[in-house]
This record gives C-alpha cells, structure tokens and sequence, in this order.
C-alpha cells in the first residue's frame, strides 16, 4: 500500500488555478521529489499537503486517512511532518531545547505533572534529552547544542530545522527546498543527510528547485508546470521526457541535469 | 535558572522585612499590600505575555473574581477562604471560554480585543442588576482578618499567595511546558509542526492568566470590603500589563517589580499635586525609550539579547 496518497488535487485562488488535477503516491521507504519551474504550483502543494491550506477538490490519504483540512498538529501527529523553507528556527533556544520541545508528541506526562515534576516527569525530561543529543550528534551538531540558535551559521540552522522534524518521529519527512541557496558542496552533505534519514526507514518527500542535486537523490519524481503534473516517474525517464525537456526549454540543459 | 532563584530568595526577604519597617503606618501598610495583589494581576498578564499576546483584559477577570467572592460572601454568607479559590476558578473557566475564541488573533488586534473585554465586563457588572447591585455596588463584604492585626494578617496572607503563584509561573516556565510557551510566542506554525497542539496550549497559558486575575480581584475586594463595577476598569488593565512591561519579560520578578515601582511611584508623585498623572506617564515613556527590556535590565542580571518588541512581535 501506498504510504501517501494524493487523489486528483485542485486549487483555485479566485480565477487562477493554481493546481490542476494533481495526483500522485508515494510508496513507503523511498525519496520522492516534486520539482518544477517557479509559479508550478509547488508551494501550495507542499502547503495543502502540510496542513497550512485546503485543497479546492481532491483528498491527501496518508495510510489510507484523509489529511486534507486538518489542522498541522494532527497531521503531524498521524506522523506526517514538514520542514520549512529557508532558516525557520526559535532564535532565544538552543539547538538541544529545539529537539527537546520537538519530542512532544512522545510526551506521556501530562502538563500538572510535568510542572511539578514528577518522578515520571523526569524520566520523561531526561529520554526527550537523551534524544534530542542523539539526534544532534547523528547530524554534526553537538558541538553547538547549547549556543543560541541565533548565533549560529545558515548551514548549522538548516540542519537544525531537519532535526526538529526528526524528534517528532515522522514515517514521512516533507522537505521544503532544502537545498535551496546552498553550493553543490554543502547540497551534496545535505542529500547524504536525506539518505541516511531515509535508510533509517523514514519516507521523504521534498519540493525542489534545485535540478541536479534531485536527480542524483530521487527514487521517483513528479514534474509539475502551470499547476499541472507533466510527468512521473524514475530520475532517468524525467530527463528523457518530451513534454518535461518542452516545459524548460529555453532554460539551460544544465538545469535539467543532462 | 540559579539568578532566578536567588532572585526570588531575595525579594521574600524584602517582602517579609517591609511590614516591620512600615509597621507604624497602616498608610503604607495598606501601599504595600495593594502592590503584592497587583503584582499578582501582573503575574497573570506575564503568562499571556510569554505566549506573545498582549493582554489588556485582565481587569475584566478581576472583576468576575471580585464579584464572585462578593456575592458568595454576603449572598451566600461563605467563608473567604472557599470563595477565594472559586473567583479564581470561575475567572478561569471564563477566560478559558473567551480564549479559544479570541486567541487565533495576536498583536494589535487580540489587545484590541482584550481591552473591549475589559469594558464589556464593567457594562455587564453595571446592567446584570439582579446578580452585581448594578451601580450601588455591594459592599459591607465581611473580612476573615480582624483585630489588632488584621493589616499585617492581610499582608502576609497575600505575600504568601504571590510567592506561591511566583513559585508555580517560575516552575511552568522552567519545565517543558515553558519551553512550548517560548516556541509559541517565537514561530506558531513551526511549533505545530512537530505536532504541538498550539491552540491548547495558547488557551492553558491564558486560563491560568484570568485565574490570577480572578484570585487578584477576589484579593483586592475583601481587602476593600466593597466592590462596584468601576472597580477595575480599562485603566486597571492597562496598570497590569505595564506592571510586566516595565518590570520586565525576563522573569516572574518582572511583574512585582514592576507593580512596586509604578505603585510607589505614584504615590511618591503626589508631591506634584495636579501634575501627578503628567509627570507619571513623562516617566513611564522615558523608562520605556531607555529600557525597552524593562527595570529588569538595569540590574544586568539578565542579558539584554531579547527586546520586549520582538517578544511580543
């Protein structure tokens, strides 16, 4: 069974149609991609599949369970979580109070007993620490766990928002151009992070501008343009398809990663 | 936090030495008992600040505290000490209602917000004639502390229930739940991203708000023996709020600070005379251009790294 399932999805903003019939599934265990020119129709997919935005028509099933129009800590909960664009962090915290508070939804303790923590409270405190260092050594950052987020590089924050993501325990990861602004250096370290994630058994999905780094990570890709899906399928067969290399023409080979 | 604590060590003993020094004057025993409740409003008002909302309603839970214990007392003939808990409960279980209305809208718009509350709840005292007495008010509520040191019974009574609502905010916001606070007030969709029922949590943080609002109201009417519905007013919300805001966002002792200098402040101002109130809001604008972060800061036991603007942005 597919892990995802986005069922024929429209989007109408007034008179624009932002997202035409969009379908697709994403079966568990691999690197799905979406990728497309600027003005596709990826954010907002990315959005109404995140929970920030309902779609026109069309269902997103996850596990076989509509998603579609639920509020983002549900979806979150039935184990779908998302990153954000660009360096979206808490500035006052530490990278190891990021993943601590991400754990919530392992949280067993209630609020009364965590406030005046209790014995269970405390063991609780100290599992959520104890995984959130994990977490934060497994991506090369333990060596800044307690500085404030804000003093910290663009590469560390980027990572940091993976991290969040990784201490809520998602079965499918949703990516948001995560190597958006980054050089093929750090693009490569950013894929080998999205393998590791992946061989771990956690499903990704991300929406990407960036061609090349895409094709060499995916396991199947959907190509979006004017809201519509012009093709799906392996990195190979993408790069092979008319109507795709149509969709970019006057762009350079290069983008396409021939 | 270790500052925090020794902080807070420190200002019990300046509240339990300040009785004996004022100990000759019931004048500025009754001062600094008004500053321990306001300082309990404020402590309220911080919670909802620690979410990122600025709160202008709760002398509106004041009020429902106020009447609560009002009309249990006289009506109802019970004793303070179980309609005490019952203001608090009640301004609780309102705000809780009103705040999962009311708590998806933030900056300007939930103060805005906030402040008609304050208003709507003095026009409801003034009208719901049968329950409040309308404008006559109710007064003659009789008081648990008699004798010889009822003023002082008062003051400790008081300064212990501010110490203990310090002790709860202090440890609320140093546990997990603090944390979510802090995540809240910072970025609310990438809190809920990891799945934090934001709303719940904006809607807990303001609950416990309005039940500091409803024990401070309770507080202030049996200390006055009388309560109308121009009791607590915008102006007295207004108060509250700048108690946290001057005193400073940082910590729980930003509000007692803050209500202790504001309060005593403007008594001191009296020398004044007509231009109290002038001279009162000149001060208040000056502290707030040189020390955004609030009085806090001045201490520099706190880095300056947050501006009040952002924390409440």
């Amino acid at each position: 069974m597919s892990l995802l399932e986005v069922t024929q999805i429209s989007k109408r903003f007034g008179g624009l149609l932002a997202l035409d019939n969009v379908g697709f599934t994403v079966a568990e265990g691999e690197i799905f991609s979406v990728i497309g020119p600027n003005g596709a129709g990826k954010s907002t997919l990315f959005k109404i599949l995140a929970g920030a935005m309902r779609p026109s028509e069309g269902h997103v099933l996850f596990r076989g369970k509509r998603l579609d129009g639920r509020p983002q800590p549900q979806i979150a909960r039935a184990g779908l979580v998302r990153t954000f664009q660009e360096t979206t962090v808490f500035p006052d915290l530490t990278p190891l109070e990021h993943v601590v508070i991400a754990h919530h939804l392992q949280s067993r303790v209630g609020v009364v007993r965590t406030v005046f923590g209790t014995w269970k409270a405390e063991v609780e405190e100290r599992q959520f620490r104890e995984g959130g260092e994990a977490i934060l050594k497994d991506l090369g950052m333990e060596s800044v766990a307690g500085e404030p987020a804000r003093n910290l590089p663009h590469g560390h924050l980027r990572v940091l928002g993976i991290a969040m993501a990784l201490a809520a325990r998602p079965q499918l990861l949703m990516l948001d151009e995560p190597f958006a602004g980054m050089n093929t250096e750090e693009s490569s370290r950013a894929a080998n992070i999205v393998r590791k994630i992946r061989d771990r058994g956690i499903t990704v999905m991300l929406v990407e501008h960036d061609m090349r780094t895409v094709m060499a990570l995916s396991d199947r890709i959907a190509v979006l343009s004017f809201g519509r899906k012009l093709a799906e399928g392996r990195p190979e067969m993408i790069q092979k398809d008319e109507t795709v290399i149509e969709a970019y023409l006057g762009r350079e080979d290069d983008e396409l990663g021939l | 936090m270790d500052t925090s604590r020794k902080f807070l060590l420190g200002f019990v003993a300046v509240l339990v030495v300040v009785p004996l020094l004022v100990q000759g004057s019931s004048y500025w025993l009754s001062v600094v008992i008004n500053i321990t409740v306001l300082s309990f409003l404020g402590l309220g008002v911080w919670l909802t600040f620690a979410i990122g909302r600025i709160n202008i309603a709760q002398g509106a839970f004041a009020l429902v505290g106020g009447y609560v214990t009002a009309i249990l007392c006289t009506q109802f003939g019970w004793s303070f000490f179980i309609a005490l808990p019952l203001s608090g409960l009640v301004a609780g279980a309102v705000g809780g209602l009103l705040g999962t209305a009311i708590l998806r809208l933030r900056g300007v718009y939930f103060s805005m917000l906030t402040l008609c509350l304050t208003e709507a709840a003095r026009l409801l005292a003034l009208n719901w004639k049968d329950l409040t007495r309308g404008a006559t008010g109710i007064t003659g509520i009789p008081t648990p502390f008699q004798g010889d040191y009822a003023g002082l019974q008062t003051y400790f009574f008081d300064v212990l229930l501010l110490i203990l609502g310090m002790q709860v905010v202090r440890r609320l916001m140093e546990s997990r739940i603090g944390g979510i606070f802090r995540t809240i007030r910072s970025n609310e969709d990438l809190a809920a991203s990891f799945g934090i029922p934001v709303a719940r949590y904006r809607v807990l943080a303001f609950t416990l708000a309005s039940f500091f609002g409803g024990i401070g109201g309770a507080l202030l009417t049996i200390n006055l023996q009388s309560i109308y519905p121009s009791s607590f007013t915008v102006v007295s919300s207004t108060n509250d709020m700048l108690y946290c805001f001057l005193g400073g966002l940082q910590s729980v002792i930003g509000p007692p600070l803050g209500a202790a200098v504001l309060f005593l402040g403007f008594q001191l101002l009296q020398v004044f005379g007509p231009w109290q109130s002038l001279v009162y809001a000149a001060a208040i604008i000056v502290t707030m251009l040189v020390l955004p972060n609030g009085l806090l800061s001045l201490m520099g036991l706190f880095p300056r790294r947050t501006k009040a603007a952002e924390v409440v942005r």
